[in-house]
């Protein structure tokens, strides 16, 4: 055991005065980390958890070139005080030169969109006072920005929403004045007067203005949960990014331990530490043993850091920690079947970071795979996908029996692994 | 010109003595592309999967499910709760709609009902999903609406005489309404800057991905000039190669030459694959291309040879060179759109060159843009190039 412990302890000691690696183990995740923090918005999250989360400050212009109260409606909509954190709109004169002016913005990429409001859009909108008649239907455009997909489907969206009402109310007048009619509730010539009292109803004290812009609630609506039940809006990405980045370069970490088994054979300290009484069964174990710690090691430092650092939260100590555990049990598996498949060391670098690279991409770690067909079954073959899946599940209220499977998982592909790399270590022999 | 040639086809060569270099030249290139481009497809126009319970069928429903089943974007999967709630936990889709029992006579009598979503976190396509499903359940209630409020405009007048006349009144307003609404005409459109040659722009994720992860495979080759250098400086080739007529200067050339063919290679290659294999097209402008691409290779190899310059090892500078390149690459708007980016941040990112390669190849890919308008990034590029060779060739002169 003693000769175990201090193998494990030389490995760790060359491994600490490795500076490039050093590099790649703790540095590089960090600043991935906070690349993608920065990119999602989880910084403003790990301030205020209501920040929203997503696109944010869309910029947009809106030309309003109505005289009724639609076109009004919609550009107070855009600069309502809901929208505030979503849209940056600046109201610009309706002349033609500002136009061309603005359209040269978004064509070159400065704004998101232009929202130009019609001439006559109300009188499309509301019929007629006396007539009951609707004008011409003027639509607004939207003309976005080639480089904004998100920013163009929000807006349209939120355009989308106030014709709906536009719609709704619309129709609310015409097909209960008509019901009335028809059933024989009110007398036909009664209609124009019995709409007013009505309309006054419904859409509150509006009809004195002639605005019908008054929202009717929806009898079907969405409520929008997390699938563990918690309500959407409170989960910080970086409670998946953190840990997404630890897993991926801990893959990297095992192959730098899995390289020294080689290294030592290419540099022949292998060969001198034969001649001790330590057995070759020792030494391996040693090494296996040290590259399993390394993992430990690293991955509970990003972890412990990121909490600290980023005031996250994944629950409870014992399960992060038998999770940690797991992840680095089978990613060490990973790597000793890499070195057991490599002529060189070299070799098992250049692998190892192509595995690392892979297992990142599939598993999960720099963009989420659930749902997509296939890759979320196979980033279930990857060490990152479990382990992905157990630290969502603790940052998202779990508990340690809920990531029993995931920990099952991650022990089991490291048994598996592991003995296909004596397997192929044997055949070798 | 001979030395130059000489120097850059032996580092060629030295790069594909080793298999695995292909794995990060091709491989790895190819699958990150498609990876990216399925897994980052919520504002694309594929079809995604939405697990559906449905705990009655009355014809409020059965409209609600032609109306989800009529959106393009959706692929229903309709399960049990119990199914639905074990396929969600395996994440084989990001969200899953409830449809109650009770939900039909709660809004026959006028009550709100908020249908459960219940989606997985952090996942671009379970927003998505969510935004076109309240899009989908807005416009779906619509009618219903109508009719709540045609009800309670009769009740003003008088009360029904049963609920069976009541239920009857709501339906034929809800009818009427459906027509109506179905009826109305397009009250706003969207239209997008016209491309360079006068067609209509589109969006196009895929041209995106590929675009993107382009950028960031061949900027990680050509920042692995930087383990050329440090091994010939470390194997003592390099001092060898000094003792001959050759210059520092046609030594630094034929490095740079021979990790801008492979670059170069490269690029065409992913190009081929992307056109082929996704669809994508790679603009009208092959001159424009190929004019912003050279640029790009110039600045990735120049910025790989200063790296190894100042990189001590080998493992250093390949550490360095991988790290450097994955995070100017993410932090360059490859991997997504820089309009996520907060407005400081999507300022500050265009220190980085992949930034100006990606803005210039989206303009090419998107906007079908010409020569003239990627002058711009192609001479910042360019300027990156000057600057890191000169970096790097003055930082070789001390050693």
């Amino acid at each position: 055991m003693t000769k175990i412990l201090r193998i494990i302890q030389k490995d760790l000691l060359i491994l600490g005065r490795d500076r490039a690696a050093l590099v790649l183990m703790l540095l590089a995740p960090f600043m991935l980390t906070i690349s993608m923090g920065a990119i999602t918005g989880g910084f403003d999250r790990t301030a205020d958890p209501d920040a929203p989360q997503g696109i944010q400050d869309i910029p947009l212009v809106i030309i309003n070139r109505d005289e009724g109260e639609m076109g009004q409606a919609l550009v107070e909509t855009f600069q309502s005080a809901e929208l505030a954190v979503l849209f940056a709109p600046t109201l610009a004169t309706s002349d033609t030169a500002t136009e061309a002016a603005v359209r040269q913005q978004v064509n070159a990429d400065g704004i998101a969109a232009l929202v130009l409001i019609p001439a006559g859009f109300s009188e499309g909108a509301i019929p007629d006072q006396e007539t009951g008649e609707f004008g011409v239907v003027n639509p607004v455009e939207i003309y976005a920005s080639l480089s904004r997909p998100i920013s163009r489907s929000v807006i349209e969206a939120v355009v989308g929403e106030f014709m709906n009402e536009v719609a709704l109310n619309t129709a609310v007048m015409q097909v209960t004045m008509t019901q009335l009619v028809l059933s024989g509730k009110i007398p036909l010539d009664e209609a124009f007067t019995q709409g007013e009292v009505i309309a006054q109803n419904l859409f509150g004290n509006q009809a004195e203005t002639g605005s019908e812009t008054g929202s009717l609630e929806r009898l079907l609506t969405i409520d929008s949960q997390l699938g563990s039940g918690q309500t959407a809006p409170n989960f910080n990405p970086l409670t998946y990014l953190a840990p997404s980045m630890a897993i991926f370069f801990l893959m990297y970490t095992v192959t730098v331990g899995g390289r020294s088994i080689l290294a030592e054979q290419e540099a022949g300290t292998l060969d001198r530490l034969l001649t001790t009484p330590a057995t070759m069964p020792y030494i391996l174990l040693g090494k296996v043993a040290a590259i399993f710690v390394s993992g430990v090691l690293q991955v509970s430092v990003l972890i412990l850091t990121s909490a600290l650092l980023f005031g996250l939260s994944w629950g409870s100590p014992l399960a992060v920690a038998l999770l940690i555990f797991s992840v680095s049990a089978a990613a060490t598996a990973w790597g000793v079947l890499i070195t057991s498949l490599a002529k060189n060391a070299g070799q098992v670098g250049a692998y190892g970071s192509a595995v690392m690279l892979l297992f990142g991409i599939v598993g999960g770690s720099f963009v989420p795979v659930q749902g997509v067909p296939g890759l979320s079954q196979l980033s279930k073959l990857t060490p990152n996908g479990w382990a992905l899946d157990g630290f969502y599940t603790l940052g998202t209220g779990g508990a340690l029996p809920d990531i029993t499977t995931a920990l099952l998982a991650l022990w089991l592909m490291a048994l598996l692994v592991f003995a296909t790399a004596v397997g192929v270590y044997r055949m070798k022999q | 010109m001979t030395r130059i040639y000489h120097i850059a086809r032996k580092n060629i060569l030295l790069r594909f003595s080793s298999r695995s270099f292909l794995i990060f030249f091709l491989l790895l290139p190819i699958l990150f592309t498609f990876v990216l481009s399925s897994a980052l497809d919520g504002v694309g126009n594929s079809r995604r999967p939405l697990l559906l319970t449905v705990e009655e069928e009355t014809p409020l429903t059965v409209n609600l499910l032609a109306e989800l089943e009529a959106d393009e974007t959706l692929e229903l999967v309709r399960l049990p709760f119990e199914a639905a709630a074990q396929a969600l936990m395996d994440e084989e889709a990001t969200a899953w709609l409830i449809i109650p029992a009770g939900t039909t006579t709660a809004v026959e009598q006028g009550q709100s009902v908020a249908l459960p979503l219940r989606k997985l976190p952090n996942n671009s396509n379970a927003d998505a999903l969510e935004r076109t499903i309240t899009a989908v359940v807005s416009r779906a209630s619509l009618p219903l609406s109508v009719a709540r409020n045609s009800v309670q405009a009769a009740e003003m007048f008088e009360p029904f005489p049963d609920e069976a006349a009541r239920t009857a009144y709501f339906a034929t307003a809800q009818q009427d309404a459906g027509q109506l609404l179905a009826d109305q005409p397009t009250r706003f459109i969207v239209t997008h800057p016209p491309t360079a040659d006068g067609q209509t722009g589109q969006y196009d994720n895929t041209a995106q991905q590929s675009a993107g992860q382009m950028i960031t495979w061949v900027f990680i080759t050509l920042l692995g000039a930087s383990v050329l250098f440090v091994m010939e400086r470390e194997e003592g080739t390099l001092r060898r190669l000094l003792t001959t007529p050759t210059s520092q200067a046609i030594f630094f050339a034929g490095m740079m030459s021979g990790e801008l063919v492979l670059g170069l290679v490269q690029m065409a290659i992913l190009i081929g694959v992307g056109a082929v294999f996704l669809g994508v097209s790679w603009g009208s402008d092959p001159l424009a291309l190929w004019s912003l691409l050279l640029a790009f290779s110039l600045a990735g190899v120049s910025l790989g040879t200063f790296l190894g310059v100042v990189s001590k090892t080998e493992s250093q500078a390949r550490n360095l060179s991988i790290m450097a390149g994955m995070t100017m690459a993410l932090l360059g708007g490859c991997w997504w759109p820089l309009e996520l980016f907060p407005a400081g941040l999507r300022t500050a990112v265009h220190i980085f060159p992949t930034t100006w390669a990606m803005n210039g190849l989206m303009d090419l890919l998107v906007r079908n843009a010409g020569l003239a308008e990627v002058v711009l990034p192609t001479a910042v590029l360019l300027g990156y190039a000057l600057l890191f060779g000169v970096l790097g060739v003055w930082r070789m002169r001390f050693e």
